[in-house]
Protein backbone atom coordinates (compact mmCIF):
# COMPACT_ATOMS: atom_id res chain seq x y z
CA UNK A 1 0.00 0.00 0.00
CA UNK A 2 1.20 3.42 -0.88
CA UNK A 3 2.53 5.43 1.88
CA UNK A 4 0.74 9.10 0.77
CA UNK A 5 1.10 10.77 3.73
CA UNK A 6 -2.52 12.20 4.05
CA UNK A 7 -2.29 15.53 5.71
CA UNK A 8 -5.77 16.37 6.94
CA UNK A 9 -4.88 20.30 6.55
CA UNK A 10 -4.20 19.79 3.12
CA UNK A 11 -7.56 18.10 2.24
CA UNK A 12 -9.42 21.31 4.55
CA UNK A 13 -7.25 23.69 1.88
CA UNK A 14 -7.83 21.63 -1.14
CA UNK A 15 -11.93 21.31 -0.38
CA UNK A 16 -12.42 24.78 1.21
CA UNK A 17 -15.71 27.24 -0.22
CA UNK A 18 -16.97 29.99 1.39
CA UNK A 19 -20.83 30.43 1.12
CA UNK A 20 -22.02 33.19 -0.49
CA UNK A 21 -24.89 35.09 -0.08
CA UNK A 22 -27.69 33.02 -1.91
CA UNK A 23 -26.49 30.06 -0.59
CA UNK A 24 -26.47 31.69 2.83
CA UNK A 25 -29.96 32.26 2.56
CA UNK A 26 -31.09 29.30 1.28
CA UNK A 27 -29.00 27.16 3.84
CA UNK A 28 -30.89 29.19 6.44
CA UNK A 29 -34.44 28.65 4.87
CA UNK A 30 -33.87 25.18 4.74
CA UNK A 31 -31.37 24.43 7.87
CA UNK A 32 -28.37 23.56 6.43
CA UNK A 33 -24.88 24.63 7.27
CA UNK A 34 -24.21 27.67 4.62
CA UNK A 35 -21.24 25.30 3.21
CA UNK A 36 -23.09 22.63 1.75
CA UNK A 37 -25.81 24.77 -0.11
CA UNK A 38 -23.05 26.21 -2.12
CA UNK A 39 -21.77 23.33 -3.29
CA UNK A 40 -24.99 22.09 -4.07
CA UNK A 41 -25.12 25.71 -6.40
CA UNK A 42 -22.04 24.87 -7.91
CA UNK A 43 -23.11 21.74 -9.08
CA UNK A 44 -26.23 22.33 -9.88
CA UNK A 45 -26.83 26.17 -10.34
CA UNK A 46 -29.34 27.61 -8.34
CA UNK A 47 -32.20 26.39 -9.80
CA UNK A 48 -31.02 22.85 -10.00
CA UNK A 49 -30.06 23.63 -5.94
CA UNK A 50 -33.57 24.61 -5.06
CA UNK A 51 -34.66 21.54 -6.62
CA UNK A 52 -32.25 19.24 -4.55
CA UNK A 53 -33.38 21.13 -1.16
CA UNK A 54 -36.57 20.32 -1.86
CA UNK A 55 -36.31 16.95 -2.53
CA UNK A 56 -34.43 16.71 0.83
CA UNK A 57 -37.94 17.26 2.30
CA UNK A 58 -39.63 14.32 0.67
CA UNK A 59 -38.39 11.10 3.08
CA UNK A 60 -38.63 8.30 0.98
CA UNK A 61 -40.05 4.71 1.51
CA UNK A 62 -37.98 1.44 2.49
CA UNK A 63 -37.21 -0.76 -0.44
CA UNK A 64 -37.64 -4.85 -0.20
CA UNK A 65 -35.30 -7.16 -1.57
CA UNK A 66 -36.94 -10.41 -1.76
CA UNK A 67 -34.49 -13.60 -0.88
CA UNK A 68 -34.89 -15.55 -3.79
CA UNK A 69 -33.10 -18.58 -2.21
CA UNK A 70 -35.97 -18.79 0.23
CA UNK A 71 -39.03 -17.52 -1.48
CA UNK A 72 -40.54 -16.84 -5.19
CA UNK A 73 -41.23 -12.67 -5.27
CA UNK A 74 -44.61 -12.96 -6.28
CA UNK A 75 -45.77 -14.96 -3.54
CA UNK A 76 -43.75 -12.93 -1.11
CA UNK A 77 -45.53 -9.93 -2.98
CA UNK A 78 -48.84 -11.47 -2.34
CA UNK A 79 -48.04 -12.48 1.37
CA UNK A 80 -47.04 -8.59 2.09
CA UNK A 81 -50.16 -6.99 0.26
CA UNK A 82 -52.24 -9.26 1.69
CA UNK A 83 -51.08 -7.67 5.40
CA UNK A 84 -51.93 -4.39 3.76
CA UNK A 85 -48.55 -3.13 2.13
CA UNK A 86 -48.60 -2.02 -1.57
CA UNK A 87 -45.79 -2.66 -3.22
CA UNK A 88 -44.30 -1.35 -6.59
CA UNK A 89 -41.99 -3.04 -8.81
CA UNK A 90 -38.47 -1.27 -9.16
CA UNK A 91 -37.88 -1.78 -13.03
CA UNK A 92 -34.43 -2.05 -13.10
CA UNK A 93 -34.03 -4.36 -10.28
CA UNK A 94 -35.91 -7.74 -10.46
CA UNK A 95 -36.96 -9.07 -7.04
CA UNK A 96 -37.22 -5.81 -5.42
CA UNK A 97 -39.94 -3.72 -4.44
CA UNK A 98 -40.62 -0.09 -3.46
CA UNK A 99 -43.18 -0.40 0.07
CA UNK A 100 -45.66 2.18 -1.07
CA UNK A 101 -48.02 2.40 1.46
CA UNK A 102 -48.28 0.14 4.80
CA UNK A 103 -50.65 -0.92 7.06
CA UNK A 104 -50.85 0.81 10.76
CA UNK A 105 -49.24 -3.07 12.30
CA UNK A 106 -47.27 -4.66 11.20
CA UNK A 107 -44.02 -2.62 10.40
CA UNK A 108 -42.14 -3.59 7.44
CA UNK A 109 -39.22 -4.95 9.57
CA UNK A 110 -41.43 -7.29 11.95
CA UNK A 111 -43.34 -9.06 9.76
CA UNK A 112 -43.14 -12.97 9.81
CA UNK A 113 -42.17 -13.20 6.59
CA UNK A 114 -39.36 -10.74 7.44
CA UNK A 115 -38.09 -12.65 10.44
CA UNK A 116 -38.13 -15.92 8.38
CA UNK A 117 -35.50 -14.43 6.06
CA UNK A 118 -38.09 -13.88 3.08
CA UNK A 119 -36.13 -10.57 2.34
CA UNK A 120 -33.82 -7.45 3.27
CA UNK A 121 -35.66 -4.26 4.07
CA UNK A 122 -33.31 -1.37 2.11
CA UNK A 123 -33.62 2.31 3.33
CA UNK A 124 -33.72 3.19 -0.57
CA UNK A 125 -32.90 1.00 -4.08
CA UNK A 126 -30.18 3.04 -5.00
CA UNK A 127 -27.73 0.49 -3.21
CA UNK A 128 -28.66 -2.22 -5.59
CA UNK A 129 -27.35 -0.79 -8.44
CA UNK A 130 -23.62 -1.21 -7.63
CA UNK A 131 -23.94 -4.58 -6.50
CA UNK A 132 -25.79 -5.72 -9.64
CA UNK A 133 -22.96 -4.20 -12.18
CA UNK A 134 -19.92 -5.20 -9.81
CA UNK A 135 -21.54 -9.20 -10.16
CA UNK A 136 -23.10 -9.02 -13.46
CA UNK A 137 -22.45 -12.29 -14.88
CA UNK A 138 -19.88 -13.23 -11.92
CA UNK A 139 -20.01 -16.37 -9.61
CA UNK A 140 -17.06 -15.96 -7.86
CA UNK A 141 -15.65 -14.98 -4.21
CA UNK A 142 -16.68 -11.32 -2.81
CA UNK A 143 -14.73 -9.41 -0.45
CA UNK A 144 -17.39 -6.20 0.81
CA UNK A 145 -14.98 -4.54 3.47
CA UNK A 146 -17.42 -2.07 4.65
CA UNK A 147 -20.06 -4.26 4.88
CA UNK A 148 -22.50 -3.68 8.19
CA UNK A 149 -25.41 -3.66 8.74
CA UNK A 150 -25.54 -6.20 5.51
CA UNK A 151 -27.32 -5.06 3.03
CA UNK A 152 -24.96 -5.31 0.15
CA UNK A 153 -23.26 -8.81 1.77
CA UNK A 154 -26.43 -10.67 1.78
CA UNK A 155 -27.45 -9.26 -2.21
CA UNK A 156 -24.07 -10.44 -3.49
CA UNK A 157 -24.16 -13.61 -1.78
CA UNK A 158 -27.43 -14.45 -2.97
CA UNK A 159 -26.20 -13.25 -6.46
CA UNK A 160 -22.97 -15.39 -6.50
CA UNK A 161 -24.71 -18.37 -4.51
CA UNK A 162 -23.80 -21.16 -4.24
CA UNK A 163 -20.29 -20.65 -6.45
CA UNK A 164 -18.87 -18.17 -4.36
CA UNK A 165 -18.42 -16.83 -0.59
CA UNK A 166 -18.96 -13.28 0.43
CA UNK A 167 -16.36 -11.92 3.27
CA UNK A 168 -18.39 -9.64 4.65
CA UNK A 169 -15.86 -7.19 6.88
CA UNK A 170 -16.44 -4.04 9.63
CA UNK A 171 -14.68 -2.55 11.58
CA UNK A 172 -17.57 -1.95 14.10
CA UNK A 173 -18.53 -4.66 16.91
CA UNK A 174 -22.14 -3.27 17.44
CA UNK A 175 -22.57 -3.24 13.73
CA UNK A 176 -21.57 -6.73 13.25
CA UNK A 177 -24.22 -7.82 15.33
CA UNK A 178 -26.87 -7.34 12.91
CA UNK A 179 -24.73 -8.37 9.96
CA UNK A 180 -24.17 -11.88 11.17
CA UNK A 181 -28.00 -11.46 12.76
CA UNK A 182 -29.34 -10.73 8.59
CA UNK A 183 -26.64 -13.91 7.45
CA UNK A 184 -28.57 -16.46 10.25
CA UNK A 185 -32.00 -14.71 9.53
CA UNK A 186 -31.86 -14.97 5.60
CA UNK A 187 -29.97 -18.78 5.81
CA UNK A 188 -27.20 -17.16 3.53
CA UNK A 189 -24.43 -19.75 4.16
CA UNK A 190 -22.14 -18.60 1.55
CA UNK A 191 -20.20 -16.16 3.82
CA UNK A 192 -17.36 -15.35 6.21
CA UNK A 193 -17.76 -12.55 8.68
CA UNK A 194 -14.38 -10.52 9.76
CA UNK A 195 -13.50 -8.12 12.00
CA UNK A 196 -11.30 -5.41 11.41
CA UNK A 197 -10.52 -2.03 10.42
CA UNK A 198 -10.22 -2.42 6.37
CA UNK A 199 -7.31 -0.30 6.30
CA UNK A 200 -5.26 -3.53 7.76
CA UNK A 201 -6.70 -6.09 5.82
CA UNK A 202 -4.24 -6.19 3.21
CA UNK A 203 -1.59 -6.54 5.58
CA UNK A 204 -3.43 -9.16 7.68
CA UNK A 205 -4.90 -11.41 5.10
CA UNK A 206 -2.89 -12.73 1.71
CA UNK A 207 -5.35 -13.69 -0.38
CA UNK A 208 -6.60 -11.35 -2.86
CA UNK A 209 -10.50 -10.85 -4.60
CA UNK A 210 -11.91 -10.39 -7.70
CA UNK A 211 -14.49 -8.41 -6.53
CA UNK A 212 -14.52 -5.96 -4.05
CA UNK A 213 -17.27 -3.63 -2.57
CA UNK A 214 -16.28 -0.87 -0.97
CA UNK A 215 -19.24 0.93 0.40
CA UNK A 216 -16.99 3.82 2.56
CA UNK A 217 -18.41 5.40 5.96
CA UNK A 218 -19.43 8.67 4.66
CA UNK A 219 -21.09 11.91 5.61
CA UNK A 220 -24.35 10.15 4.21
CA UNK A 221 -25.36 13.40 2.47
CA UNK A 222 -27.67 11.76 0.51
CA UNK A 223 -29.54 10.55 2.91
CA UNK A 224 -30.94 13.99 4.30
CA UNK A 225 -34.53 13.02 3.45
CA UNK A 226 -34.86 10.36 5.84
CA UNK A 227 -31.96 11.92 8.12
CA UNK A 228 -32.25 15.53 8.41
CA UNK A 229 -29.18 15.70 11.20
CA UNK A 230 -27.03 15.42 8.09
CA UNK A 231 -28.00 18.79 7.09
CA UNK A 232 -25.84 20.27 9.66
CA UNK A 233 -24.10 17.26 10.82
CA UNK A 234 -20.48 17.49 9.01
CA UNK A 235 -18.86 20.45 9.06
CA UNK A 236 -15.69 21.03 6.16
CA UNK A 237 -13.53 20.45 9.12
CA UNK A 238 -15.08 16.99 9.26
CA UNK A 239 -15.63 16.32 6.09
CA UNK A 240 -11.89 16.40 5.58
CA UNK A 241 -11.48 13.74 8.03
CA UNK A 242 -13.79 12.08 6.46
CA UNK A 243 -11.89 12.60 2.88
CA UNK A 244 -8.94 11.07 4.37
CA UNK A 245 -10.09 7.93 5.26
CA UNK A 246 -11.71 7.08 2.40
CA UNK A 247 -8.76 8.17 0.51
CA UNK A 248 -7.39 5.19 2.95
CA UNK A 249 -10.09 2.82 2.36
CA UNK A 250 -9.82 3.35 -1.44
CA UNK A 251 -6.39 2.57 -1.63
CA UNK A 252 -6.66 -0.55 0.78
CA UNK A 253 -9.77 -1.69 -1.39
CA UNK A 254 -7.38 -1.96 -4.05
CA UNK A 255 -4.94 -3.73 -3.06
CA UNK A 256 -7.25 -6.28 -1.74
CA UNK A 257 -8.16 -6.33 -5.20
CA UNK A 258 -6.70 -9.56 -8.08
CA UNK A 259 -4.92 -8.21 -11.19
CA UNK A 260 -8.31 -7.77 -13.94
CA UNK A 261 -10.24 -7.34 -10.78
CA UNK A 262 -13.18 -4.99 -10.13
CA UNK A 263 -13.71 -2.36 -7.00
CA UNK A 264 -17.17 -0.72 -6.70
CA UNK A 265 -16.66 2.48 -4.96
CA UNK A 266 -19.93 3.61 -3.03
CA UNK A 267 -20.89 6.21 -1.25
CA UNK A 268 -24.28 7.09 -0.07
CA UNK A 269 -23.24 10.95 -0.33
CA UNK A 270 -23.25 13.47 -3.47
CA UNK A 271 -20.29 15.56 -2.29
CA UNK A 272 -17.57 15.53 -5.12
CA UNK A 273 -15.05 15.76 -2.07
CA UNK A 274 -16.47 12.18 -1.13
CA UNK A 275 -16.04 10.78 -4.70
CA UNK A 276 -14.70 12.43 -7.78
CA UNK A 277 -12.14 13.74 -5.30
CA UNK A 278 -10.80 10.51 -3.55
CA UNK A 279 -10.99 8.62 -6.47
CA UNK A 280 -8.61 11.19 -8.58
CA UNK A 281 -6.06 11.26 -5.84
CA UNK A 282 -6.11 7.13 -5.53
CA UNK A 283 -5.77 7.68 -9.50
CA UNK A 284 -2.87 10.08 -8.80
CA UNK A 285 -1.07 7.99 -7.09
CA UNK A 286 -1.22 4.75 -8.46
CA UNK A 287 -0.53 3.32 -11.89
CA UNK A 288 -2.32 0.20 -11.57
CA UNK A 289 -5.83 1.34 -11.49
CA UNK A 290 -8.46 3.01 -13.73
CA UNK A 291 -12.27 3.54 -13.83
CA UNK A 292 -14.42 1.74 -15.99
CA UNK A 293 -17.55 2.35 -17.88
CA UNK A 294 -20.51 0.00 -15.89
CA UNK A 295 -21.45 -3.24 -17.77
CA UNK A 296 -24.71 -1.94 -18.46
CA UNK A 297 -27.24 1.02 -17.98
CA UNK A 298 -29.87 -0.29 -15.74
CA UNK A 299 -31.52 3.49 -15.59
CA UNK A 300 -30.50 7.01 -17.16
CA UNK A 301 -28.51 7.95 -14.29
CA UNK A 302 -25.72 10.84 -14.40
CA UNK A 303 -21.83 11.07 -14.52
CA UNK A 304 -19.13 11.76 -12.51
CA UNK A 305 -18.07 15.06 -12.68
CA UNK A 306 -14.45 16.17 -14.20
CA UNK A 307 -14.31 19.67 -12.09
CA UNK A 308 -15.61 21.10 -9.19
CA UNK A 309 -14.98 24.54 -7.55
CA UNK A 310 -11.68 25.34 -8.27
CA UNK A 311 -11.11 21.60 -8.07
CA UNK A 312 -9.90 19.55 -11.29
CA UNK A 313 -10.47 15.84 -11.43
CA UNK A 314 -8.97 12.94 -13.49
CA UNK A 315 -10.91 12.46 -16.65
CA UNK A 316 -12.02 8.84 -15.75
CA UNK A 317 -13.96 9.71 -13.07
CA UNK A 318 -16.31 10.96 -15.42
CA UNK A 319 -17.05 6.91 -15.91
CA UNK A 320 -18.47 7.30 -11.92
CA UNK A 321 -22.47 7.17 -11.72
CA UNK A 322 -24.51 9.75 -10.03
CA UNK A 323 -27.97 9.19 -8.24
CA UNK A 324 -29.57 12.51 -7.23
CA UNK A 325 -33.09 12.73 -5.47
CA UNK A 326 -34.10 15.57 -7.49
CA UNK A 327 -33.73 13.22 -10.65
CA UNK A 328 -34.11 9.83 -10.04
CA UNK A 329 -36.58 9.84 -6.89
CA UNK A 330 -33.73 7.84 -4.63
CA UNK A 331 -31.21 8.71 -2.50
CA UNK A 332 -28.59 10.89 -3.49
CA UNK A 333 -25.36 8.00 -4.26
CA UNK A 334 -22.43 7.78 -5.96
CA UNK A 335 -20.28 4.79 -7.01
CA UNK A 336 -17.28 4.11 -9.33
CA UNK A 337 -16.46 1.18 -10.84
CA UNK A 338 -12.47 0.32 -10.94
CA UNK A 339 -10.02 -2.02 -12.27
CA UNK A 340 -6.50 -2.89 -11.11
CA UNK A 341 -4.99 -2.98 -14.30
CA UNK A 342 -1.69 -5.31 -13.25
CA UNK A 343 -0.05 -6.56 -9.56
CA UNK B 1 -25.58 12.39 28.39
CA UNK B 2 -26.42 8.91 26.91
CA UNK B 3 -23.55 6.37 27.71
CA UNK B 4 -22.66 3.88 25.39
CA UNK B 5 -23.38 0.26 26.66
CA UNK B 6 -20.35 -1.94 26.05
CA UNK B 7 -21.28 -5.28 24.31
CA UNK B 8 -19.97 -8.32 25.85
CA UNK B 9 -18.20 -10.14 22.47
CA UNK B 10 -16.97 -13.77 23.05
CA UNK B 11 -15.51 -15.67 19.85
CA UNK B 12 -13.62 -18.67 20.62
CA UNK B 13 -13.80 -22.70 19.11
CA UNK B 14 -17.07 -23.77 20.72
CA UNK B 15 -16.51 -25.70 24.10
CA UNK B 16 -16.88 -29.13 24.60
CA UNK B 17 -19.80 -29.04 27.38
CA UNK B 18 -21.74 -26.99 23.90
CA UNK B 19 -20.91 -29.72 21.53
CA UNK B 20 -21.98 -32.58 24.08
CA UNK B 21 -24.81 -30.80 24.59
CA UNK B 22 -25.81 -30.76 20.64
CA UNK B 23 -24.49 -34.77 19.89
CA UNK B 24 -26.43 -35.34 22.89
CA UNK B 25 -29.58 -34.08 21.73
CA UNK B 26 -29.48 -35.35 18.07
CA UNK B 27 -28.58 -38.42 19.50
CA UNK B 28 -30.97 -38.99 22.13
CA UNK B 29 -34.31 -37.14 19.75
CA UNK B 30 -32.64 -38.59 16.41
CA UNK B 31 -30.80 -41.22 16.69
CA UNK B 32 -27.84 -39.65 14.49
CA UNK B 33 -24.75 -38.51 15.04
CA UNK B 34 -23.75 -35.00 14.50
CA UNK B 35 -20.50 -35.84 12.64
CA UNK B 36 -22.72 -37.35 9.67
CA UNK B 37 -23.89 -33.46 9.60
CA UNK B 38 -21.41 -30.78 10.22
CA UNK B 39 -17.58 -30.91 11.00
CA UNK B 40 -17.63 -30.71 14.22
CA UNK B 41 -13.92 -30.34 15.04
CA UNK B 42 -14.81 -26.68 13.03
CA UNK B 43 -17.06 -25.86 15.81
CA UNK B 44 -16.75 -22.38 16.26
CA UNK B 45 -19.07 -19.97 18.43
CA UNK B 46 -19.54 -15.89 18.62
CA UNK B 47 -21.47 -14.20 21.58
CA UNK B 48 -22.70 -11.17 22.07
CA UNK B 49 -24.28 -10.38 25.11
CA UNK B 50 -26.30 -13.50 26.51
CA UNK B 51 -26.73 -15.35 23.04
CA UNK B 52 -23.63 -17.37 21.45
CA UNK B 53 -24.00 -18.58 17.62
CA UNK B 54 -22.61 -21.67 17.20
CA UNK B 55 -21.25 -22.58 13.37
CA UNK B 56 -18.84 -24.17 11.15
CA UNK B 57 -16.38 -22.59 9.93
CA UNK B 58 -15.43 -22.87 6.30
CA UNK B 59 -11.75 -21.68 6.31
CA UNK B 60 -9.33 -20.52 8.68
CA UNK B 61 -8.81 -16.84 8.27
CA UNK B 62 -7.75 -13.83 10.72
CA UNK B 63 -10.47 -12.10 12.39
CA UNK B 64 -13.28 -14.34 11.58
CA UNK B 65 -16.18 -14.24 14.30
CA UNK B 66 -18.83 -16.07 11.60
CA UNK B 67 -19.06 -18.27 8.72
CA UNK B 68 -21.20 -20.46 6.83
CA UNK B 69 -24.47 -22.37 8.48
CA UNK B 70 -26.33 -21.12 11.92
CA UNK B 71 -25.64 -25.02 13.50
CA UNK B 72 -26.50 -24.05 17.13
CA UNK B 73 -27.65 -21.26 19.48
CA UNK B 74 -26.63 -20.64 23.33
CA UNK B 75 -29.15 -18.67 25.07
CA UNK B 76 -30.01 -18.59 28.55
CA UNK B 77 -28.32 -21.95 29.57
CA UNK B 78 -29.77 -23.74 26.65
CA UNK B 79 -28.08 -25.12 24.02
CA UNK B 80 -30.48 -25.86 21.16
CA UNK B 81 -29.92 -26.69 17.53
CA UNK B 82 -30.20 -23.98 15.11
CA UNK B 83 -33.62 -23.70 12.54
CA UNK B 84 -30.92 -24.75 9.65
CA UNK B 85 -29.79 -28.21 11.45
CA UNK B 86 -32.97 -28.77 12.20
CA UNK B 87 -34.09 -28.60 8.81
CA UNK B 88 -30.95 -31.07 7.52
CA UNK B 89 -32.17 -33.67 10.34
CA UNK B 90 -35.87 -33.44 8.78
CA UNK B 91 -34.09 -34.02 5.65
CA UNK B 92 -32.20 -37.07 6.60
CA UNK B 93 -34.43 -38.60 8.92
CA UNK B 94 -37.91 -37.54 8.96
CA UNK B 95 -39.80 -35.36 10.73
CA UNK B 96 -39.19 -36.25 14.89
CA UNK B 97 -38.80 -34.09 17.81
CA UNK B 98 -41.35 -31.64 16.65
CA UNK B 99 -44.61 -29.45 16.68
CA UNK B 100 -46.58 -28.01 14.46
CA UNK B 101 -47.96 -24.35 15.68
CA UNK B 102 -50.93 -23.17 14.44
CA UNK B 103 -51.61 -20.00 12.91
CA UNK B 104 -52.22 -18.07 16.14
CA UNK B 105 -49.32 -19.68 17.89
CA UNK B 106 -46.59 -19.19 15.17
CA UNK B 107 -47.85 -15.41 16.04
CA UNK B 108 -47.41 -15.47 19.74
CA UNK B 109 -44.36 -17.56 19.29
CA UNK B 110 -42.53 -15.30 17.04
CA UNK B 111 -42.79 -12.58 19.48
CA UNK B 112 -41.16 -14.52 21.94
CA UNK B 113 -43.88 -15.97 24.06
CA UNK B 114 -44.73 -19.44 24.60
CA UNK B 115 -46.71 -22.00 22.64
CA UNK B 116 -49.98 -23.17 24.15
CA UNK B 117 -51.19 -26.88 23.98
CA UNK B 118 -54.01 -25.65 21.87
CA UNK B 119 -52.30 -23.66 19.37
CA UNK B 120 -50.39 -26.96 18.39
CA UNK B 121 -51.93 -29.12 15.10
CA UNK B 122 -49.53 -31.63 14.88
CA UNK B 123 -47.19 -33.48 17.56
CA UNK B 124 -44.09 -35.84 16.04
CA UNK B 125 -42.55 -37.17 19.52
CA UNK B 126 -39.64 -37.29 21.13
CA UNK B 127 -40.97 -34.38 23.12
CA UNK B 128 -39.13 -35.20 26.25
CA UNK B 129 -36.23 -32.78 25.51
CA UNK B 130 -36.21 -29.60 22.96
CA UNK B 131 -38.89 -29.59 19.93
CA UNK B 132 -38.30 -27.52 16.65
CA UNK B 133 -41.56 -25.42 16.31
CA UNK B 134 -42.75 -25.27 12.73
CA UNK B 135 -45.13 -23.28 11.27
CA UNK B 136 -48.18 -25.10 9.34
CA UNK B 137 -48.12 -22.73 6.23
CA UNK B 138 -45.16 -23.88 4.86
CA UNK B 139 -43.80 -26.54 7.70
CA UNK B 140 -40.02 -24.12 8.08
CA UNK B 141 -38.85 -24.01 11.67
CA UNK B 142 -39.35 -20.66 13.25
CA UNK B 143 -37.76 -21.88 16.39
CA UNK B 144 -37.02 -23.79 19.77
CA UNK B 145 -39.46 -24.78 22.42
CA UNK B 146 -38.92 -27.10 25.49
CA UNK B 147 -42.24 -28.46 26.97
CA UNK B 148 -43.17 -27.49 30.58
CA UNK B 149 -45.03 -30.51 32.22
CA UNK B 150 -46.43 -27.69 35.03
CA UNK B 151 -47.31 -25.14 32.84
CA UNK B 152 -48.35 -27.70 30.01
CA UNK B 153 -47.11 -25.08 27.35
CA UNK B 154 -44.13 -25.77 25.20
CA UNK B 155 -41.65 -22.87 26.43
CA UNK B 156 -40.03 -20.69 23.85
CA UNK B 157 -36.23 -21.62 24.41
CA UNK B 158 -35.39 -19.54 21.08
CA UNK B 159 -37.68 -18.21 17.83
CA UNK B 160 -36.67 -16.57 14.73
CA UNK B 161 -37.47 -12.85 16.32
CA UNK B 162 -34.30 -13.19 18.62
CA UNK B 163 -32.06 -12.56 15.50
CA UNK B 164 -34.59 -8.81 15.63
CA UNK B 165 -34.61 -8.54 19.22
CA UNK B 166 -30.90 -9.55 20.43
CA UNK B 167 -28.60 -8.81 17.66
CA UNK B 168 -30.63 -5.91 16.08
Amino acid sequence: MRDRGLDVADIYRDIYIEAGDKARRLASKYGYLPYMVQRYIYMLGYDGAVKLLEAFEKPLNPVVRVNTLLIDSEKLKSRLESLGFRLEEIPWARDAFRVVSKPEYPTIGSTHEYLKGYYYVHRDASALAPVLLLLQDYKGDVLDACAAPGGKATFASQLVYPHGIVYANDISLPRLRPLIGHYARMKLSNNVVTWADARILPKVWTRRFSRVILDVPCSSEGTIMNDPSRKTKTTLKDLSILVKREIELLDAGLEMLSPGGILAYITCSIAPEENEYVVSRVLESRDDADVIEPPLKLFDWSYGFTSFHKLVFDERVRNCVRIWPHVHGMFGFTFCLLTKTRS
Amino acid sequence: MRRRRKIKFVSRPSPAEHIEALKKYVGEAFNAELDLLVEVGKLRETCFDNICLIYQGVNELPRAVFSGELVGIVIEGHVAPSPQLYTKLFQRYGCRSCVVAADKGVKAFLYGNDLLLESVAEIYPPVDSYVAVLDSYDYSVIGVAKWDESSKVFKNVFDLGVYLRKLG
